[in-house]
Formats: structure tokens, sequence, C-alpha cells
């Protein structure tokens, strides 16, 4: 999505004589990439479906502060992601690097959802990326999958740009060991 | 045996997970309703706490005004307010003794001083008072001070009369 795309969608929010069209254009460009970006994290799909609703309800409620010191997309990122987390703290499923056990549920409904056929060394892989430290796991995923920018993840994050490149590098060597040892 | 090393190409960007074919479609939906229903419900949303300040702001406005009104029609024709008639003859015949009967002139201009005070303590004991200046009271000493002489500039009354 490059940013002469995003701008209109800003313009047209902003405008009060085009911001119906404007809030329905954004969703239709964005509701994917947040869907799947919020359902890496929480996993189960129907907190991935709350929490993309309560996405754009905030977004809706509050994109007259947003003040354009990042861009359009990481600031839609930044609501999304903190959603998911909120799901999942309200779940107790937040995962922090000294508690595995939210980590294991969440890997456990990873395969309880999803089926187990010639699609497991995806189930592996997401296994992998689920067993990272939270800061890495996002930092995977948004650059992984995103394709985000160091500079975008660092605006969204509040985390520097060699801390990121760092954290990246890292889950990455991490994921394939993990996958080597499962040897899929 | 060396195990093989992975490749992310084997994986890309695929994931395990599935949605059903119209559900972008309807979860669209269901975000643009509810927007519409919080648009709607914000043309006619007064928040609470704003219309409860108005209120409680509105109705101690017209009760201090109330209680000030009173004052100043109750004691429109004394001079001293919080020194009746009776009192006032009173204190007089105490003082008969310590100082020569005041003109009604004099009396209407005179301040108390320190050979009244049993009589000022008369005075000022209160007699029982009605339960409407009782409330009157513990509103006017929940408003500040600049509220207070601002609505009696209003009213047209002295506060600095009162004083001791």
């Amino acid at each position: 999505m490059s940013k002469e795309q995003q701008d209109p969608i800003l313009e047209w929010i902003l405008n009060p004589d085009t911001q119906a069209e404007g809030f329905e254009s954004l969703i239709k460009t964005y509701r994917e990439p947040l869907y799947w970006h919020i359902r890496r994290l929480v996993v189960s799909h129907e907190d991935a479906e709350d929490a993309l609703q309560n996405t754009f309800m905030n977004v809706y409620r509050s994109i007259d502060t947003f003040r354009r010191d990042s861009s359009l997309r990481t600031w839609l990122y930044k609501i999304a992601t903190n959603e998911a987390l909120t799901i999942l703290r309200n779940r107790k499923l937040e995962y922090t690097s000294y508690d595995n056990e939210a980590c294991e549920q969440l890997i456990d409904r990873l395969y309880a959802d999803n089926e187990i056929d010639g699609d497991n060394i995806l189930l592996k892989f997401q296994e992998a990326i689920l067993r990272l430290p939270p800061k890495q796991q996002l930092v995977f995923n948004l650059r992984y999958y995103d394709e985000m920018s160091y500079e975008e993840i660092s605006q969204l994050t509040g985390t520097s740009v060699g801390s990121l490149k760092t954290g990246y590098h890292y889950a990455a060597e991490k994921i394939k060991k993990y996958m080597m040892d499962s040897q899929i | 045996m060396k195990k093989k090393d992975f490749d992310f190409n084997q994986v890309g960007k695929k994931m395990p997970y599935k949605v059903n074919d119209n559900f972008f479609e309807d979860v669209t939906s269901k975000i643009l309703e509810q927007l519409e229903k919080e648009e709607k419900n914000k043309l006619r949303y007064v928040r609470p706490h704003r219309r409860h300040i108005l209120y409680w702001s509105s109705s101690v406005a017209a009760l201090i005004a109330l209680v000030f009104l009173w004052q100043v029609i109750y004691h429109a024709d004394k001079p001293n307010s919080f020194i009746s008639e009776n009192r006032t003859e009173k204190n007089v015949s105490q003082s008969q003794n310590i100082l020569p009967i005041l003109t009604d002139t004099q009396a209407t201009a005179y301040r108390p001083s320190n050979a009244y005070i049993e009589d000022i303590s008369v005075a000022y004991n209160p007699e029982p008072v009605s339960e409407i200046t009782q409330a009157a009271d513990s509103l006017i000493q929940n408003i500040s001070d600049e509220e207070l002489l601002l609505l009696a500039e209003m009213i047209g009354v002295n506060t600095y009369e009162y004083k001791n």
C-alpha cells in the first residue's frame, strides 16, 4: 500500500462531506491485513474478529487525534496490536518471557482450532513464532508477513531500529532451529 | 544424520488459519452498522456529568438568589439585621447606668463597643432558624467567596455590613 493511496483515504475521512465513504474505504482497504496481523497474535478467529471490530471503532472515535507523525497504516497497526494484546490480557493469555503457561495455551488453541493434515508444516511454523518472546514475535510478524520497514516498526513499538534488526535476526534463527529440530 | 536446513521458502507467507468466504464482507457490514449507530447517538447524547453539573449549578444559583432575596425582604425595614427592636430596647435599658440614652439618630448610627459585649452576645445568639435557612447556609458554605460576592452584587446587598 503506497503512501499516495493512503493519504486520499485520510483526506476523505477528515472531510465531513465524504467521511462515511472514507471510512468504508478505510475498512475495505485494511480489514484483511489487520485481521491476519491480529490473528497471528491471538490465534482464535472469534478473538481476532472482536479485536478487528474494536480496532475500527477506535479509529473512528480517535481519527481527529491522529497527529500524522507516522503513516496511517502504522497508526492502524498500532491500534490493532493494542486491541489484540488487550484481548489476550483479558483472557489471561498475555505471554511474558517469564510465563510459559500462556504461550502453551495459545499453542494448544492453535492445534485445536485448525486442521492437521498437509498443512502441518504451517502449524509448526506458527508454533515456532508463538514460542518467541513477545517483542521478537511482534517484530518478526510485522517484518516477515506485513513487510513493514524497520522505521515503521520502530514508530509502532517505540523500539529503536537497531534493537529491532537484532530482534528480527534472533527470531529468524530461533524459528529455523525449532523447525530443524522438529524435522518436518 | 545431519538435519536438513530449514528454508523459509517452504512456508512463504502461508498460514494454517482459514475463514469463511463471506467473512470480510460480513464484518465490514457489522462495523459500518455500529458506526452508524454511534453517529446517531452522538447527535443526541449529552454527557451525563455535564448535565449533572448544569443542573446542580443552576439549582445552587437559584437557591442562593432566593436566600439573598429573602434576607433583603425580611430585613428591609430593620437597620441592624441581627438585633431586633426588642433587643435594642433591652440593651438600651441595660445600658442606662453606663451611657446616656441615645437619640434615634444616634442609635441608628451606633456601632456596639466592648461595653455591650454581653448584649452583643445575646443579640448574636441566633434564634432557631428555619430549615430553608439552614439548607441555604450549608449550600453557601460550599460556594467560593468570589461566587458569593458576585451573587450579592447582583441582588444589591452589601455583605460587609454584617461582618463583625
